[in-house]
């Protein structure tokens, strides 16, 4: 269970906190889809779940590993999709996969198993010798995402995945991540396709200025809102407008 | 902390961003193989050159440190510059590499812990930056060997001497960096850091040159040195610095003493630890100031005018953007439009102004004392690389300019302009003042203006071409645009053949005895034409960059 408790980070002497008490507790098996305007606090969150940003006050632990007092513990468990991929560009994909492998102590068998199947199954494998600078956005994304998976976490953080990933990888990762939550593994994502989130996340959680407005299910949503038919589109724009 | 992970950590750094191999890659990358051969050839040359000056500057220190009862004065002094120079050099970039790269984002959120992360930050740092410092003080170890002969403790002492000198100013420069960091809490100090470190930089190597200029004896032998007058005027000064820095004069006593030598062993062992636990302890709550304060940097409201303008000066505000959005830019630019004021207020400090007004008084009686005035102010404003690196300063973003409706003069025209702005207009300020403290006729200015703005607008066309022909656009790291483009060597290269010829007309009346109105005239000819003909081969250069 990944647990955020009461977590609140403001940036330098600004008065609004970009992130104020939130709390979040997302079971095994969940997509959990992180939903909300520009500027609303989601990256801030993921930078702290991930240990890049320390949180003003609250705590964040995953599988009763806390991020606090024992982070190397709690590391081992994630996997991590930035938004902006990220890379060492004159190593080559296998090099970074390599590297990647080398710090989550992942055997040579099981990585050369690993990376191939990851590969293939993301379309990758041709590029892999390649260096990662001759890359396209899209090829970036998906070796960020083999990397996130090479070390079989047991939860997926990813921010924006979707973008420039073409139709049929989008299709690929998107069965991925149902394939990794049905094995008990948890995945937490955000996103701006609404359509993709209503599609793929067991539940939801929807932020606006730092403050979580609402945290449950779709249908939840729907019923709350006594709009059964609505799309999660029509529901958030309702949510975060009404809001103002 | 697990070293096999710091150590995975700073191999994928330096294998994923390959710092040697990018270099000789950016000096053939599509250029013919004549001229990668020319600029290999004139970079190791430069090495070679500041090398021997190092070396011939401590000799002179080693000597005297004979005379004065400090054998390894110049090993001491090597060490000194050594640290100052890593010092100011780490100070620029220390809070960047430590917390601020962008390859933090990626290993940060892996399995390591941050006590690893900042170990390999650390090693990162140090591998950085040693061959400054092993490039400064080599020649001191060469000398010394020269001087004293070969022996076992001395070769010892010498690589110990090299593997743990760097040590002294990385911690230093790590320490200020963590202190500012705290103080600031990660608020962005980046242009501040920037702006010491580049003066400071600048300072030293001018005083070393100064300093070696003024030691040379008369008969012009590069190792003859005015013994002397430099007893004279270093005795107190040596005496009085040499109780200041102990710890240099140790390491100096590397080379030949063994208790030296261990004594510096657990001084920097001690050191090694003890900075490794610090940066360890406080990365985590660092990087997170860090990192909180570059979104709030991103968030910062920037002030907007809707007021229409022509293209040109849209342009030329661009350029100014463009220079603004990397400090790199900002102080090299700042560094060169500014290096008479620097030489000025140097050369006050060091006493040398009345020795330069001795040689002005000789200089009046030639005759051609206003002429070289009007050279050297010349020389100053056009070794620049504002535009020969100017396009190349667009990185990537140069594409859109194929998307703008605008024809190659308007681009063009703006890059002169902007140029002209920054560089005529403070050579004018600069050659009025300098007629003026120099009490030389201020009438002269009706014809040394206009002919400037002919030959600064006509070597800035030069430089265009040149940046039009072969850009910089793929540069990673701001300093691949400017400082390591090879455009702006070859730029000063134009710039001094140019001056060269201009400087020998101006000066025919002495060579030939043509008279002064003539030469001027020749001058103005000759410079407006050139202007015309550069500014055609800029345009034709945009032209065909623009429609590639």
């Amino acid at each position: 269970m990944l647990v955020c408790d009461q977590i609140t980070k403001r940036y330098g002497n600004q008065p609004r906190k970009a992130v104020d008490t939130l709390d979040l507790s997302i079971a095994p098996g969940q997509i959990f889809g992180f939903l909300g305007p520009n500027g609303a606090g989601k990256s801030t969150t993921i930078k702290m779940l991930t240990g890049l940003l320390k949180p003003d006050s609250g705590s964040i632990s995953f599988m009763g590993y806390s991020l606090h007092s024992d982070p190397l513990s709690y590391k081992r468990l994630i996997g991590y999709v930035p938004d902006e991929p990220l890379f060492y560009e004159r190593m080559s994909g296998y090099e970074h996969l390599s590297f990647i492998a080398d710090l989550y102590g992942v055997g040579s068998v099981e990585r050369k198993q690993r990376i191939d199947e990851l590969g293939e199954r993301l379309l990758l494998s041709h590029a892999l010798k390649d260096e990662i600078s001759s890359y396209s956005h899209g090829m970036k994304q998906k070796l960020s995402i083999i990397s996130a998976l090479l070390p079989s976490p047991k939860l997926l953080i990813l921010d924006e995945p979707m973008v420039g990933l073409d139709p049929k990888a989008a299709f690929i990762l998107k069965t991925l991540l149902g394939e990794f939550a049905e094995s008990g593994n948890t995945v937490f994502f955000s996103t701006h396709v609404l359509e993709v989130a209503q599609q793929l996340c067991s539940s939801l959680g929807i932020i606006k200025e730092g403050r979580l407005l609402y945290n449950g299910t779709l249908q939840e949503l729907q019923s709350r809102t006594q709009e059964l038919d609505a799309t999660l589109e029509a529901l958030f724009l309702e949510l975060t407008e009404s809001e103002e | 902390m697990n070293m096999r992970v710091v150590l995975l950590l700073v191999r994928a750094f330096f294998s994923g961003t390959k710092p040697v191999k990018d270099f000789f890659e950016r000096i053939s990358t599509s250029r013919s193989r004549i001229v990668s051969i020319l600029a290999s050839f004139l970079i190791v040359m430069v090495f070679i050159y500041l090398g021997v000056i190092l070396g011939v500057n401590y000799y002179s220190y080693q000597t005297l440190g004979l005379l004065l009862g400090y054998p390894y004065l110049g090993l001491i002094f090597a060490a000194l510059l050594g640290f100052a120079f890593q010092l100011f050099y780490s100070l620029a970039s220390g809070t960047s590499l430590l917390y601020g790269a962008k390859d933090i984002l990626l290993v940060g959120p892996l399995a390591v812990r941050h006590s690893e992360l900042g170990a390999s930050r650390l090693l990162i740092a140090y591998l950085l930056q040693a061959p400054l410092y092993w490039f400064v003080t080599f020649p001191a170890l060469v000398v010394g060997l020269w001087v004293d002969g070969f022996s076992l403790v001395y070769l010892l002492g010498g690589v110990f001497f090299l593997l743990i000198g760097p040590f002294f100013a990385l911690s230093l420069s790590v320490l200020i960096s963590m202190v500012l960091v705290r103080l600031t809490k990660g608020r962005n100090h980046k242009m501040a850091e920037e702006l010491f470190s580049a003066i400071a930089l600048v300072l030293l190597i001018l005083m070393m040159t100064v300093s070696l200029t003024r030691n040379m004896s008369e008969d012009g032998s590069l190792l003859a040195f005015n013994y002397e007058a430099m007893l004279q005027a270093y005795a107190p000064i040596i005496e009085k610095l040499m109780a200041m820095i102990p710890l240099f004069l140790i390491q100096a006593k590397m080379v030949t003493s063994l208790a030296s030598l261990l004594s510096m062993l657990g001084l920097g062992l001690l050191l090694l630890i003890g900075l490794v636990l610090f940066v360890g302890s406080t990365y985590a709550a660092n990087l997170s100031y860090v990192l909180s304060n570059q979104s709030v940097a991103r968030t910062r409201k920037a002030k907007h005018s809707l007021q229409s303008t022509s293209p040109q000066w849209a342009l030329m505000k661009r350029e100014l953007l463009i220079i603004r959005s990397e400090s790199m830019f900002v102080f090299e630019i700042v560094g060169e439009l500014g290096i008479p004021v620097l030489l000025l207020v140097l050369y006050s400090f060091m006493g040398i102004l009345d020795e330069l007004a001795e040689v002005a008084s000789q200089l009046i009686e030639t005759g051609v004392f206003l002429q070289l005035v009007y050279l050297l102010l010349l020389l100053f404003a056009n070794l620049s690389m504002i535009s020969s690196t100017s396009v190349s300063r667009q990185g990537k973003r140069f594409n859109l300019d194929k998307q703008y409706p605008l024809d190659a003069s308007t681009f063009v025209g703006a890059k002169l302009l902007f140029h002209l702005l920054l560089v005529f207009i403070p050579h004018a300020i600069y050659l009025s003042a300098a007629l003026l403290l120099l009490s030389l006729p201020l009438w002269h200015l009706f014809w040394m203006i206009p002919l400037s703005l002919l030959c600064i607008g006509m070597i800035a066309c030069m430089q265009l071409a040149i940046d039009y022909h072969h850009p910089r656009l793929d540069w990673k790291v701001s300093q691949q645009a400017m400082k390591s483009n090879l455009n702006g060597l070859f730029g000063m290269l134009a710039a001094f053949i140019s001056l060269a010829l201009f400087a020998l007309v101006l000066l025919l009346p002495m060579l030939i005895g043509l008279s002064m109105v003539l030469s001027v005239l020749l001058l103005f000819g000759l410079t407006g034409l050139g202007f015309f003909l550069s500014y055609r081969l800029a345009l034709n250069q945009a032209r065909i960059l623009l429609s590639k």
